[in-house]
């Protein structure tokens, strides 16, 4: 993709222009680099991969052994009339393609199953493997494999009306987490040039236009050596930063007829910022420092994201802060004044990046650097529990899940546990409850007991699930209603984007949606 | 899926089985009142329901898809938009072949050649094109709008359709629901409205982010970010070298504006200006993908669904999603302005004093939150007679009532608690206010 900021932009560039100005052009390298799976071309999974098409990912392959049914065209927008009796994959495939040129299709018409039993290398080649509409328990194999190939696995459902999205993965690491960060501007630890800067401004000298347009880093910087005069601390009270204010307040000229003080804006800025400037914050945040304290860190494996974080461990331990992102945010101040400052910050955060560069053991791009060191302050790893461990295990935390949805109004806790049973009786009578020629209530007792086998296997006491989860349940007889499906594949397809470019934060990590309710949460155990 | 009952030979009555699980059978979470209905609802649903989709854009395309396989089977869609390049990044109904071409009408084939038995009516034109005859043929509408002002306009004609009795009480028969979507980059919205019984688009006016706009002073004198570089060559330069309209689409125009705000950039020793930017700025593009569009629009579908069926309860009655960080859902309830200007069928006081011009009071409603107008025009009753303060448009009605601008409210004869309506561009009908005189002469 063309790159010129300066010409008209490519048929291309037009065509992806509303997605690249969020994940940038970056962005859309990784996304057209990825080869997702997608194991059945159920509704859910062609939305989920109708919404990856759309903005130009690389490649995809469906997984499906199924062949087009009638009752698949009332719920499915990838299949027509002509399809019936065919392999699924391969109608949703040509319609798929349908939609992007840019982009490849596959189809593969068989069972995850025989696909793993025959050839286990096939799975390998996969930057993300999404599994729609499965019971968990027949994931277990897959699973493990992607578990070890480190290749991150979405499972994803549409059951009635009940959404539901886990991401298994050992980790997955984000350098652009785009979560809005405070302004980095080291005030109450300013580097040698920026405060030599804010000295060099002698206030009094100025004339009043120039003084009502002094940035409002230098006021405060000013308004710092003046405190430090009487003071042996910076303000950190709320009496304090009251005070300090007051004291910037009484800088503030009188207009030039005499009539009163000068509405100067800077001044405005400057103490209005007082609260979150002087706030009482480690140089380096918790989350971050938890980064550093990571064994990957000490010893990075290949991967980009660890060797930079060594770099920056070593940038810390000299520093005791982070690289400067940077960035200085739009402030009241004449054009002159803010470029200048503006060109101290970046002199001083290329300085950071330079530092990181010469640190890391092994070259990485420039452009991955700067943004490594940009976002310093936002860096993410996420981990979750593998599918195992959900499974079989007892899993402690699972028990603080159910203590903390008490009288959660989605029920997302419920509803979990109740798709997990409908496993269980999947398993047991190789159809969902629900389903079949008899009246579905008669299976909301098997499976109301079901649950409580779920739960105390999992070692989670006390709870019970409410009858009209279950009932509810068995009404929907794993039905898929296109706008739940749909719903579940437009946050599907989002995580997937998340994953292959790095960029903003997945759900860690089993989302259930609720569709009477409109609503979702988010489980972590 | 591969269940016994899922290998048997299938039927062509089977389409519609999926639904059919929530349509045909009740359970306990389903509305009250539905059991008594079941095995009527989805003939109801598909003979006798008629929805209007508003928007063919982003979510418009994802509505159809998504509404048609919910079973509903007579759609109307209305949008006044041809399809751009930039459009097929989410809007999967369309093909470059499409480009130049209605979307309304482009959308509507495409869903009936998809999805057979469903008929949807396109609508190539504006909404206010279109009489309260039009919107009241309608069992739900729902919109899916990137304009607040037009989104205003639908919830104001909706509410233009309710009837009330002598006493004041409303005639829930002429109710007709509104679903509406709305979405930013990786954030959106859906609500439920019932209105004149529950919250509306306009009791909800804050929950919107005012549009930023800099300073002029900034742009003209004091320049820092490459946005103010290019608002000054869009508003300063361009008016003084050119005479056309600029076309946002138009390359050679932004090519333009791009060229000069780039030397006013340099001029400063500012950075960051380029043509992506420059044409950011002056469409004031939203940033838009596809996930988003399909998470809120089957959202707002599902709400229909369940609207119209009963199947279950529906959202109550606000949603709010973002999927930057984790994905972040949180549904409440939005509580009615008891003075809402469009739902609480009563005149709603504007404060003013009789000194007061009416230029003044006309920027008193564009500019305060509550009433955020965007072109107003006046008229009221004195000595029993009809009389128009002011008219924006037809061009011989404003010539006519511009004089009254500089006049004063005591000089155009209005007094405490006189009643003035009001037509704007975010109001399908018109608003009834009643002035409250500070001091009464």
């Amino acid at each position: 993709m063309s790159e010129d900021k300066n010409v008209v932009p490519s048929q291309r560039e037009q065509r992806y222009d509303r997605q690249l100005r969020l994940w940038g052009d970056h962005g859309q390298r990784d996304l057209e680099a990825a080869h997702v799976c997608v194991i059945n071309a159920t509704t859910l999974g062609t939305e989920t991969i109708k919404n990856l098409v759309l903005p130009g990912i690389g490649k995809f392959t469906i997984v499906d052994p199924e062949f087009v049914t009638t009752e698949d065209l009332g719920t499915n927008f990838f299949f027509e009339e002509r399809h019936i009796g065919q392999p699924r994959a391969n109608a949703a495939t040509e319609l798929l393609l349908e939609l992007n040129s840019s982009v490849e299709g596959n189809a593969k018409v068989d069972t995850m199953a025989n696909v793993l039993a025959k050839d286990p290398d096939f799975f390998r080649q996969f930057s993300v493997v999404v599994a729609c509409d499965t019971p968990l328990y027949a994931l277990l194999p897959l699973a493990t494999l992607l578990w070890a190939e480190q290749i991150p696995l979405l499972v994803a459902r549409a059951y009635g009306m009940i959404g539901y999205l886990r991401l298994v993965t050992p980790e997955h690491t984000v350098i652009e987490s785009h979560i809005a960060a405070f302004d980095d501007l080291r005030l109450t630890r300013p580097f040698p040039e920026l405060l030599a800067h804010a000295r060099s401004t002698i206030l009094d000298d100025l004339s009043l236009d120039k003084h009502s347009h002094v940035p409002y880093p230098i006021l405060v910087l000013r308004g710092i050596d003046a405190w430090r005069e009487t003071h042996a601390d910076l303000p950190r009270t709320r009496a304090e930063k009251k005070e300090f204010a007051g004291m910037l307040a009484s800088w503030r000229r009188t207009k030039d007829d005499g009539s009163g003080v000068a509405d100067e804006e800077n001044f405005a800025e400057a103490m209005a910022k007082c609260n979150t400037i002087f706030r009482s914050a480690p140089n380096v945040p918790s989350e971050i420092q938890a980064l550093l304290d990571d064994p990957k860190c000490s010893n990075p494996d290949k991967s980009a994201f660890w060797q930079l974080c060594n770099a920056l461990k070593a940038f810390v331990s000299v520093h005791n802060d982070l690289p400067l992102s940077g960035a200085v945010p739009d402030m009241h101040a004449d054009s002159r004044s803010y470029v200048a400052l503006q060109q101290l910050y970046r002199s001083k955060a290329a300085a950071d990046q330079a530092f990181i560069k010469d640190a890391l053991a092994s070259r990485l791009p420039n452009a991955l650097v700067a943004r490594f060191c940009k976002n310093a302050a936002g860096l993410v790893v996420v981990r979750t529990p593998s599918l195992e461990t959900e499974l079989t295990g007892h899993c402690g935390k699972l028990s603080d899940a159910a203590a903390m949805s008490v009288g959660d109004e989605t029920r997302a806790f419920e509803f979990y546990i109740a798709l997990r049973a409908c496993d269980r009786f999947h398993e047991k009578h190789n159809r969902y409850p629900g389903t079949g020629a008899h009246a579905h209530e008669e299976d909301a007792g098997e499976l109301s007991s079901m649950c409580a086998d779920v739960l105390r296997n999992a070692g989670v006491d006390g709870v019970t699930i409410g009858d009209d989860c279950v009932k509810e349940m068995c009404r929907y007889g794993a039905a898929q209603l296109h706008s739940v499906a749909a719903f579940v594949g437009g946050m599907t397809s989002q995580e997937i984007v998340k994953l292959v470019t790095q960029q903003y934060v997945p759900a860690n990590h089993t989302i259930i949606y609720n569709g009477v309710q409109g609503d979702s949460r988010t489980l972590n155990f | 899926m591969s269940t016994p009952e899922h290998n048997k030979k299938p039927k062509m009555g089977d389409r519609w089985a999926h639904i059919d699980k929530l349509l045909s059978r009740t359970g306990p979470l389903a509305v009250e009142g539905f059991d008594e209905a079941v095995g009527m609802i989805r003939p109801f649903l598909q003979d006798s329901v008629r929805i209007l989709v508003i928007g063919a854009g982003g979510l418009g395309c994802e509505l159809l898809k998504d509404l048609a396989l919910m079973g509903f089977r007579n759609i109307d869609v209305i949008d006044m938009d041809t399809i751009d390049l930039s459009n097929l990044n989410r809007q999967f109904l369309f093909r470059e072949a499409d480009i130049g071409s209605p979307k309304a009408e482009v959308a509507a084939k495409f869903i009936e050649k998809r999805v057979p038995g469903c008929k949807v009516t396109p609508h190539f034109s504006r909404i206010e094109s279109k009489d309260r005859a039009f919107y009241k043929q309608f069992t739900v509408v729902v919109c899916g709008l990137d304009s607040i002002v037009a989104r205003r306009w639908v919830n104001s004609m909706m509410h233009s359709l309710l009837r009330y009795d002598e006493a004041g009480e409303l005639d829930q028969s002429s109710m007709i629901p509104l679903v509406d979507g709305g979405t930013e980059g990786f954030q959106g919205n859906a609500r439920v409205i019932f209105p004149g019984m529950t919250a509306c688009v306009e009791c909800m006016l804050s929950l919107y982010t005012p549009q930023v706009n800099f300073p002029m002073c900034t742009i003209a004198n004091t320049p820092r970010l490459p946005e103010h570089c290019i608002e000054f060559a869009r508003l300063v330069l361009w008016p003084k070298h050119r005479d056309d309209q600029i076309d946002g689409d138009n390359p050679e125009h932004i090519t333009w504006l791009f060229e000069k705000a780039r030397e006013r950039a340099a001029e400063f020793g500012i950075g960051g200006v380029t043509y992506r930017l420059t044409q950011g700025v002056t469409k004031r593009i939203i940033p838009n993908v596809a996930s988003t569009s399909a998470v809120i629009a089957a959202a707002c579908a599902n709400e229909v669904f369940k609207v119209v069926s009963s199947c279950t309860k529906y959202l109550d009655n606000n949603l709010i999603f973002n999927d930057v960080d984790g994905v972040y859902t949180y549904a409440y309830k939005y509580d009615r302005d008891p003075d809402c200007l469009t739902c609480s069928n009563k005149p709603v006081d504007v404060a003013c004093s009789p000194e007061m011009s009416l230029t003044h009071l006309r920027e008193t409603l564009c500019t305060s939150d509550k009433f955020q107008l965007r072109g107003p025009g006046l008229t009221t009753t004195v000595g029993g007679k009809n009389k128009t303060l002011y008219m924006a448009r037809p061009a011989a009605l404003e010539q006519a009532t511009r004089p009254n601008l500089d006049k004063s409210l005591a000089e155009l004869g209005l007094e405490h608690n006189q009643m003035v309506n009001v037509v704007d561009p975010t109001v399908a009908g018109a608003l009834r206010l009643r002035l409250v005189m500070k001091q009464q002469p």
